[in-house]
């Protein structure tokens, strides 16, 4: 794998703006997972992005993938 | 990977067969200890032979490939013992071993044939050979996979940083280049995920404004209205762009201006006046900074309170009067018609007071009609209470069509509520006005102090140095606030601009007839927000990344310099404008210390490689730190904490070296997580020192 995707998942759930425009709370991000449908498209995108690219997957794809859950 | 052994055929000073020419290897600090020539650098030379098919030429000063450096890649006295028509062989055998036990073998092989004693036919390139132990046996490792298993021993991204040679160190870590720092944290640290991440990030949204805007045309009700308004925003948005930059350049000569600034006052030898000087103009700046801030902010909030505090209705008593005039009139014609209209067993005289003043007189205790006191449960508080008390007129008895009297009503009571306030909003102007004025003085007055301290620096400088450095200061203090300015009048034009084009936009929007695309509009909103997040933790990871690395590499100062109490100063990273970071050294005060001895940079700048190298992602512990003379612009007392530092935070490191040529000096090495010690020795058997085509090197394990 090309990263650690909890690592880079945390990085993202500290970020204060993040937590702006998804209008959650801290600690809704803080538990916010892999595994779990967090509800919010903004955090789910971003799951989307940081699995896909640590699968190694191309720009391409991993665009891909996010489109395809913005359109589910 | 661990490197366990290195052995080497005729390969430049070391003649002879590879066993003669072994050296072994362990985890901790390897060393390789030899006097100037007895074959350090062509040691390390080796091991960049056999991985890279490269050697460093002293001509050129550069790395060149075998194919340039042909026959001088062979050992003198193998050329001189071959017969003519005969063939040497060059070769180089490393041996390395993976964390989960994989061992490999990487050999490299060159042959050349003596054609007369001085022309040689070489081989036209080398060849190298890879084999991976698989329980006992050894099988060759494919072509394609060989890239692989090289970058298992070493990344190329990082071999510049853990395999180099001590003249490299400048090079590696120029202060001199602003870029110099960020380029190596961004190549050695994680940072180029997030860089990746915000990448992909904006090429989604790319796409996405794409389709919004095709999207948005066409349920515009006036497309070629539209095209205009967005081929008007693109060239705002270009305009945005290149503001963005000029405000970025100048605010780095800001900085430039700022630190030449910083240097020269560094150079004044009247510390302690200098020190409260210094804590005193930054006091003012900060402050100066802060007052500029909440001047904006109110002369920006004098348009809302326009609304927020109804300044707009400054002027606007005359038409409440005229109104309140014409309520009245209207108010005794109506209760006239309603009167003759409906007899009424309580009739209300014609000057009883609106509920909205009978509520006023039951709460003041009091009669406004005839002053009298009506105090709660008195026969005079009752009789105000019941006049609010009426017989509702029945509206469709009543004697109008349409009885816009409780509307007009409603009017009335609201013209008195802003009455009061349009009262005082006079003193509210004034009073604004006047804290804007106050603001203004007070920032007027500490732009004062500061050019009074500048004045005295000036003075402390011409105490103590030449007119030039005077004039120097003056000609940086000059750029400072042209640049400054310069920031601020960018920063207005660019607020002008945004705001430009947030009305062009808001025009396309209105343009819209019907429903935009929905997936379209959220995918646009989406991309937007992922940016402006992917953006932000890229930010936020690198400055976390600077305090680590600041810290590490502090750590590593002070263990590296901890025997030499002449040492001072702790490294900063510092923040330019563009988002670069430049090392400083810093002193006890704050101060930029220049020109500090060579010694203390190198260490510096090793200290600063090192910490990168430590930084995340496991580096110390999978790869071997290979250097060759790094300490040889270090005076001795800091040679011992360099070794500390490399024996405690690298899983394996080589050093070659003249350190430790006594045997007195080793005893410092006790303590270390040491590996094998060699001592490298070159001579000529027969006798002749200056006799090249009978040097060998003769490899020592002392430890």
């Amino acid at each position: 794998m090309k990263c650690d995707r909890e690592e880079v998942l945390k990085s993202y759930l500290k970020s204060e703006i993040l937590k702006e425009k998804t209008g959650m709370s801290d600690e809704e991000l803080m538990s916010a997972n892999f595994t779990d449908d967090s509800g919010n498209i903004l955090l789910e995108v971003v799951k989307k992005l940081i699995l896909s690219y640590c699968k190694e997957d191309g720009d391409i794809v991993v665009l891909r993938n996010i489109n395809n859950s913005l359109s589910q | 990977m661990i490197i366990n052994s290195i052995s080497m055929k005729n390969f430049q000073c070391y003649y002879g067969d590879l066993e003669r020419n072994t050296l072994i290897f362990k985890e901790g600090l390897n060393i390789v200890i030899g006097d100037n020539g007895a074959g350090k650098s062509k040691l390390f030379d080796a091991f960049y032979w056999v991985l890279y098919d490269r050697v460093f030429s002293t001509d050129s000063r550069e790395f060149v490939s075998t194919n340039v450096f042909k026959d001088k890649l062979i050992s003198e006295k193998a050329k001189h013992g071959c017969e003519i028509g005969g063939t040497v062989e060059v070769e180089v055998v490393l041996l390395a071993k993976a964390s989960v036990g994989t061992e490999f073998r990487i050999s490299r092989l060159y042959n050349a044939k003596k054609l007369t004693d001085r022309e040689w036919e070489c081989d036209p390139a080398s060849r190298m050979m890879i084999s991976e132990k698989k329980a006992v046996n050894w099988s060759l490792v494919d072509r394609a996979k060989h890239d692989s298993v090289l970058r298992r021993v070493i990344p190329d991204h990082l071999k510049p940083y853990m395999w180099f040679q001590g003249e490299q160190v400048d090079s590696l870590m120029d202060f001199r280049d602003k870029t110099t720092l960020t380029k190596a944290i961004n190549l050695l640290s994680n940072i180029d995920i997030y860089d990746d991440l915000m990448a992909i990030s904006k090429k989604g949204q790319d796409k996405a404004v794409r389709a919004f805007r095709k999207a948005q045309n066409k349920v515009s009700k006036d497309k070629d209205k539209s095209e205009t308004l967005n081929s008007k925003r693109r060239g705002l948005e270009e305009r945005v762009g290149k503001l963005r930059d000029s405000i970025e350049n100048n605010k780095e000569q800001l900085e430039i201006a700022k630190d030449k600034i910083e240097e020269l006052i560094g150079r004044v030898d009247e510390a302690s006046d200098k020190a409260e000087l210094k804590k005193k103009k930054e006091y003012l700046e900060k402050s100066l900074d802060e007052e500029s801030t909440r001047l904006d902010s109110k002369y920006n909030g004098l348009h809302k309170k326009m609304f927020t505090d109804y300044w707009v209705l400054k002027h606007a008593s005359p038409f409440f009067d005229n109104y309140s005039d014409k309520y009245r009139s209207y108010f005794d014609a109506h209760n006239k018609a309603v009167t003759a209209e409906n007899a009424q067993e309580v009739k209300l005289p014609i000057n009883i007071p609106q509920p909205i003043h009978v509520n006023q007189m039951l709460d003041e205790e009091k009669c406004f009609v005839c002053g009298r006191e009506a105090h709660k449960d008195t026969p005079e508080y009752d009789h105000i209470k019941s006049l609010l008390v009426r017989q509702e007129v029945d509206a469709k008895k009543g004697p109008f069509v349409n009885d816009c009297s409780k509307m007009f009503q409603g009017i009335y009571d609201n013209a008195l509520g802003f009455k009061q306030l349009i009262s005082n909003i006079d003193n509210n102007v004034a009073e604004e006005f006047a804290s804007i004025h106050k603001l203004i003085e007070s920032m007027d007055d500490k732009k004062k102090e500061i050019s009074d301290i500048h004045e005295r620096f000036e003075g402390l400088l011409e105490g103590d140095e030449s007119e030039n450095i005077v004039n120097a200061f003056r000609t940086h203090e000059t750029n400072r606030e042209k640049y400054h300015e310069l920031v601020a009048e960018d920063g207005k034009r660019l607020a002008s601009i945004e705001s430009e084009l947030a009305k062009v936009i808001a025009e396309i929007d209105k343009l819209v007839e019907g429903s935009i695309d929905s997936a379209a509009e959220q995918a646009n909103t989406i991309f937007n927000d992922l940016v402006a997040v992917a953006e932000s933790v890229r930010t936020n990871v690198f400055a976390d990344l600077i305090v680590e690395l600041e810290q590490e590499a502090n750590s590593l100062f002070k263990g590296m310099s901890e025997n030499n109490p002449a040492i001072k100063g702790r490294i900063k990273l510092k923040r330019i404008s563009s988002g670069s970071y430049i090392p400083v050294i810093v002193d006890a005060n704050g101060y930029i210390m220049h020109n500090p001895n060579d010694s203390n940079l190198v260490l510096v700048k090793l200290s600063l490689i090192m910490s990168i190298i430590l930084s995340r992602g496991k580096r110390a512990e999978r790869f071997t730190l290979i250097t060759d003379a790094p300490t040889a612009k270090m005076a001795t007392n800091y040679t011992k904490g360099f070794y500390s530092v490399l024996s405690e935070k690298f899983t394996q490191s080589i050093v070659a070296t003249y350190d430790f040529l006594n045997a007195e000096d080793r005893s410092q090495l006790s303590g270390f997580n040491m590996g094998s010690v060699y001592l490298l020795q070159s001579y000529t058997p027969g006798g002749d020192p200056d006799n090249r085509s009978d040097l060998e090197v003769e490899i020592a394990r002392i430890a």
